[in-house]
């Protein structure tokens, strides 16, 4: 703050400013502060965590703690200027807290204005593998009555562009996509014939397990800049008892895959996702040691989800949230041992909590979004023109539960699929402010919703979040970041250049 | 209530389980059954309050035959401790809270304003 002296008569008389005494300022702040909006939660025995409506973050004890909201926390001590510089307390000198705290908050909900994104075509049901975990309820591959048809590529395509979101991320799912080769092609070129009036960024990606790759697939792939995701669960012994393809040794498929796709499209143009399974929860490091082989610099560790094949199977349940944060816990810190020995190594789950504790932005990844992103951030067109609200949801769908059904891209308007109770409604009960045990939560700001899997596993849209695994889980794995940023320096170091990356 | 653990004494057995008896004065009822709610994992819960709002007895069961239901208890009195600190809290900041809420969106239309008055089509 700036006070006026006496001045000299110039034109330009702020020049002449000088800033007065320190026990000037002192003596403007007040005897007493207010609180503004908090919420906070055990960080461990001896520490609480909390935090305010935008994600900043304060770590300190719980008598502390207690002082602070009571009031009765002495002002001017090292807390009382932490809490105030990260906009938990306003008092006298806090003229533009107010400010800055609803520009930063409109700052993190930006996404919400920005609507779909994330636009998923399911070209077919068919596929090669047999993986027991299989979300998906895959058919076989000569079962031509679930492939996309183009007139519902049009209509889905159509459908695409209403979304006003100015970038749009074209992913292609199945079964298998490539098996459907020929849609994939169609829709492509359609959307860059539409984009030349819409022009908005467009990004395409085709997922795949990369057995059918052709190279002719990988010269469409290159003249239109597709990327490819695929799946790699780990070593091959690992990877074959998640990924069965009969007949064919499907590591050695996708390793050849990944090969070629880095030789002709380039060296980044590949990613891979891994699913845990029970026989990976033993495995932590050769699975990262597998992916660093491979030529990749990130993984994102995923638990098992509870659709499709996978419970059937029984895999689903084969493990707890706890035992999968226990696996996660040893990759990190194996993932950071790799960090500190020179190899820049990322886990992405992490990081995009990351961003949210350290970044003013919000997220596109839709579990962890409040509303959740269901339809409003990714929304999914399947094979027979039924959409649905996310992948999920439509693996739902695959096992006879259509609760998520929004619509049918034949028979309905974008408004009436758009303003559906199957979308309205479970957006409702993933409004993490306003449903029981999350509204209170101290980690509210880096966390989500997924009604789609509480409507699976619970019964409703909101969950019973003391046993739902969604929420142990990732309170496992953010109050494990949070300790790593506060209590170990080198830990901190990599964790930070993953959260604050060039580009956010 | 300065949220160490509670003296040994908190809890009191009987046939249905640990008993602790909470005093009005001291807490109020939307703490206790936020914590219950909290603890509904590990403990089934009985909420009971007296005819005259004196005194809120709470009954709790460990699911887990494991646990140390004692320990539960002390947990489970913390956590009542917790939630009154957010209750103060809650009421502080309710106003604040709406003006930030407002001032972050008072620039933003999410609706854009000229299709506010006619039906959505597409």
């Amino acid at each position: 703050m700036i006070r006026e002296q006496s001045v000299p008569d110039c034109p330009l008389p702020v020049l002449h400013r000088r800033f007065t005494e320190e026990h000037e300022y002192r003596a403007s702040a007040g005897a007493s502060y207010s609180l503004l909006p908090l919420r906070f939660i055990h960080l461990d025995a001896d520490r609480y965590l909390v935090t305010n409506l935008v994600g900043e973050h304060v770590v300190t004890d719980r008598s502390s703690l207690d002082s602070f909201i009571r009031k009765k926390l002495r002002m001017h001590s090292p807390l009382y200027s932490e809490l105030k510089s990260k906009h938990f307390l306003w008092d006298a000198d806090s003229a533009v807290a107010l400010d800055l705290l609803a520009t930063k908050y409109r700052t993190k909900q930006a996404p919400l204005s920005q609507f779909t994104s994330l636009h998923m075509f399911v070209t077919t049901l068919r596929c090669d593998h047999t993986c027991p975990y299989c979300q998906v309820s895959r058919q076989t591959e000569d079962a031509h009555a679930y492939d996309m048809t183009t007139e519902i590529a049009d209509r889905a395509v159509d459908f695409m562009f209403m979304s006003p979101s100015p970038l749009l991320k074209v992913e292609f799912q199945g079964g298998e996509s490539l098996l459907n080769f020929g849609i994939v092609r169609y829709i492509v070129e359609r959307v860059e014939v539409c984009n030349k009036d819409e022009r908005r960024d467009i990004e395409f990606v085709i997922a795949t397990n990369l057995a059918p790759l052709t190279d002719s697939m990988l010269d469409f792939c290159l003249d239109h800049n597709v990327l490819i995701s695929t799946s790699l669960d780990g070593p091959e012994a690992l990877h074959n008892a998640n990924r069965p393809r009969p007949g064919r040794n499907s590591y050695l498929l996708a390793v050849d895959g990944i090969k070629r796709v880095r030789e002709k499209l380039g060296p980044h143009r590949i990613a891979a996702l891994m699913t845990t399974t029970r026989a990976s929860l033993s495995q932590p490091r050769a699975i990262i040691d597998e992916y660093i082989q491979q030529g990749f610099r990130s993984i994102f560790l995923r638990m098992i989800s509870p659709y499709g094949f996978a419970t059937r199977t029984g895999m689903s349940g084969d493990y707890t949230a706890d035992e999968w944060l226990d696996f996660y816990y040893q990759a990190l810190d194996y993932i950071l041992e790799l960090n500190y020995g020179g190899l820049a190594f990322v886990e992405e789950y992490a990081a995009i909590i990351l961003r949210k504790i350290l970044t003013p932005y919000g997220t596109g990844f839709v579990d962890l979004r409040s509303p959740a992103g269901i339809g409003i951030a990714g929304i999914i067109y399947n094979y027979d023109g039924g959409v649905y609200a996310s992948d999920e949801s439509r693996m739902l769908a695959e096992m006879g539960d259509d609760t998520f059904r929004m619509g049918d891209l034949l028979a309905d308007t974008y408004s009436e699929i758009m303003l559906s109770p199957a979308l309205v409604e479970p957006l409702g009960g993933s409004i993490a402010e306003c449903v029981p045990y999350c509204s209170d939560c101290g980690l509210l700001p880096y966390c989500g919703s997924d009604p789609c899997r509480h409507h699976r596993t619970h019964g409703d849209f909101v969950g019973f979040k003391p046993t739902s695994a969604f929420c142990i889980k990732n309170m496992g794995v953010i109050k494990h970041l949070i300790r790593l940023l506060e209590d170990d320096k080198d830990a901190s170091r990599v964790l930070k250049s993953w959260g604050q990356p060039a580009t956010c | 209530m300065s949220g160490t653990v509670p003296h040994a004494d908190i809890a009191r057995a009987d046939a249905d389980g640990l008993r602790v008896r909470f005093d009005c004065r001291a807490y109020d009822l939307l703490s206790i059954q936020k914590a219950a709610y909290k603890f509904g994992d590990r403990c089934h819960v009985l909420i009971s309050p007296d005819e005259e709002n004196t005194y809120v007895d709470v009954v709790l069961q460990a699911k887990r035959t494991l646990d140390n239901p004692r320990f539960l208890a002390g947990e489970f009195c913390n956590e009542v401790l917790d939630q009154q600190l957010r209750q103060i809290v809650a009421k502080e900041t309710a106003g604040v809270r709406d003006l930030l809420l407002a001032q972050a969106f008072s620039r933003t239309n999410l609706i854009t304003p000229e299709l506010d008055s006619e039906p959505v089509q597409g």
